[in-house]
């Protein structure tokens, strides 16, 4: 209840003032008149943000700047639905970052206030996932008469809102040791040498919006400062140099972000993420999900994880102080990455609990009712890997499984292991058998019926499997 | 420290204000620097080690204008803030701007920020 009141109370607050147009002189004016260094500044946020947008796979409509999404929430007046206008209250807000996935919306907020070195970060979250008909529900009326089935579906559907599958989740994540502060330095050395060496383009933009500000100013004659957008746009004079500074921050600018990422895409600057991904780090996530109406039952969930990768900080630390006096700069970075290459992937552990409450609705028109108790899942997940032999040719990967599902007689107290060889083929092989990857596997399970199908029999328990996978392109 | 120093008697001196850029960073790594374009010849380049703890300071001329540039790259989700203030020659701080940037992990951004 508390939970569909605040999103409630979203849509009430769209007073925030349209920041970014890309034309300010055709675009509706805002409420609050905007100023020149505004507007110059919103434009590069703006062109920043798309450009990120673009760079990421998963870019979506979402990837939008919370201005102009604050703007258009402002602006038009015309909304489709709640969840938009939850959206873009959430973003005009500066809550967080809004994305969408597969008709979910997920709500990221940033309370910075929640991140600490020593208690670890909260990372608190609401997802809107798109509410449908309850999997179980829909396969017991497909159990029905053909000629009923669809209007049963429709009035079911009707009656679920859009607000019907929301869930509330919290994660948090300790990283042992400090990385983020010991590679701070080495990051700063990578960029410095980089900004230092990338000043044309954008020495000439930068240049180029000093005079376009000095000739408005001068056009304008005296101008009472600050100078406003409504000021620069009645006079042609002074609009024509913001239309062409405006086209100039938006193509120059994308061209000087472009050359900065491929100047750091060619040093290590990036790839110091693993670092700290790499740290031996503790994770847990809790999460409530409440569904109304056909959408299903509730549930509750909790995973608690451990994981470590090949390369970390406390790794690198390490290999300086074996090195040299302990000193970690962007040469013994570099020095770390290339040694530790042949290296084990990750290691992970993980144990998630899941209880699903107890579900019964009426069907329309006959009203039969449909149950399903509750229940409840455990589950362990063991992984790890290890590159032998030098290079990244021949890899050993172990994953042990545990289930144990109420009502469930194929996952419960299931307990299945694999160890696979994968082997890296030539390219002759990879044509000639349509994979790049060779896997042999072999299988253990603590019950035969969960051993699964296997290309050689090692006994009731155990057996071995192999395939080709991969890709050929490469 | 020195040059700081000398940047302030310096303006004392030319009667001129002066430009002081300070960059907070918050989770990261992030990485930025800021170039200070003049309709002049005295531009200005600082680096991210001058940016942070700073404050990088310039002497402004008053027949110019400026405009500054900050870059930035986030290794790791995080926010960094340019704070921007001119001084007069006594010290006294005439106009404050403080931008603020908050990004994910491989983000680039630029923000530019015209002088008072």
């Amino acid at each position: 209840m508390k939970l569909r009141l605040i999103f409630a109370f979203f849509p009430l607050v769209f007073a925030v003032p349209s920041l970014a147009q890309v034309d300010p002189c055709t675009s509706p004016q805002p409420a609050d008149p905007m100023t020149l260094d505004d507007y110059i500044l919103t434009l590069t946020t703006t062109v920043s943000d798309k450009f990120n947008a673009a760079n990421k796979s998963n870019a979506t409509a979402a990837t939008d700047t919370k201005n102009e999404l604050a703007s258009r929430a402002n602006g038009d007046g015309n909304t489709n639905n709640r969840l938009d206008l939850l959206k873009k209250a959430f973003l005009a807000l500066d809550l967080g970052q809004v994305d969408e996935k597969d008709g979910n919306l997920v709500f990221n907020f940033n309370p910075d206030t929640l991140n600490s070195l020593t208690i670890g970060q909260f990372s608190p979250r609401i997802t809107v996932h798109k509410a449908m008909i309850f999997m179980p529900l829909e396969k017991k009326i497909e159990t029905l008469p053909e000629s009923v089935q669809q209007s049963r579906k429709d009035t079911l559907t009707k009656g679920i809102g859009d607000l019907d599958d929301v869930e509330a989740s919290i994660r948090w994540t300790l990283a042992f040791g400090t990385p983020r502060t010991g590679l701070q330095e080495v990051a700063t050395d990578i960029f410095d040498s980089v900004s230092n060496n990338n000043q044309k383009v954008r020495d000439q933009l930068n240049h180029d919006v000093a005079q376009g500000a000095q000739d408005i100013t001068n056009a304008l004659g005296s101008p009472s400062k600050p100078i406003m957008i409504a000021t620069v746009c009645a006079s042609p004079a002074t609009k024509t140099i913001l239309d062409n500074l405006t086209k100039e921050i938006q193509t120059t600018g994308t061209q000087s972000l472009t050359e900065l990422k491929k100047a750091l895409d060619g040093t290590l600057f990036f790839k110091l993420a693993d670092l700290i991904d790499g740290q031996p780090r503790f994770s847990a996530n809790g999460s409530f999900r409440r569904r109304n109406n056909a959408a299903g039952p509730d549930e509750r969930s909790f995973e608690f994880r451990f994981d470590m990768g090949s390369v970390s900080y406390w790794g690198l630390k390490r290999f300086a102080a074996s090195r040299q006096s302990g000193t970690i700069n962007p040469a013994i970075v570099d020095q770390y990455f290339k040694d530790k290459s042949g290296s084990a992937p990750n290691f992970s552990i993980s144990v998630d609990y899941v209880k699903t409450s107890d579900f019964s609705i009426l069907l329309p028109v006959d009203a039969t009712e449909f149950q399903q108790p509750s229940s409840r899942k455990i589950s362990a997940v063991a992984t790890g890997g290890l590159y032998f032999g030098g290079g990244r040719a021949h890899r050993l990967e172990l994953k042990a499984n545990y289930d144990d599902i109420t009502d469930d007689p194929t996952r419960q107290n299931r307990f299945v292991s694999t160890l696979s060889w994968v082997e890296k083929l030539n390219p002759t092989l990879t044509q000639a058998l349509g994979g790049s990857d060779l896997t042999v596997t072999l299988v253990y399970a603590n019950k035969p019926e969960f051993r699964g199908e296997v290309n050689h029999d090692l006994g009731l328990r155990a057996g071995l499997k192999w395939s080709i996978g991969g890709t050929t392109t490469k | 420290m020195a040059k700081l120093k000398f940047i302030k008697k310096l303006a004392v001196f030319t009667g001129g204000s002066s430009l002081e850029l300070t960059v907070t960073k918050q989770l990261g790594p992030v990485a930025t620097s800021a170039d200070v374009a003049s309709t002049g010849t005295d531009d200005a380049h600082f680096s991210d080690k001058k940016l942070t703890p700073g404050p990088a300071m310039k002497p402004l001329n008053p027949a110019n204008s400026y405009s500054i540039l900050w870059q930035g790259a986030f290794v790791k989700d995080g926010s960094a803030t340019l704070t921007v203030r001119v001084l007069d020659a006594t010290g006294k701080v005439l106009t404050t701007k403080v931008v603020s940037v908050a990004g994910q992990a491989g983000d680039v951004f630029f923000r530019i920020i015209l002088v008072p």
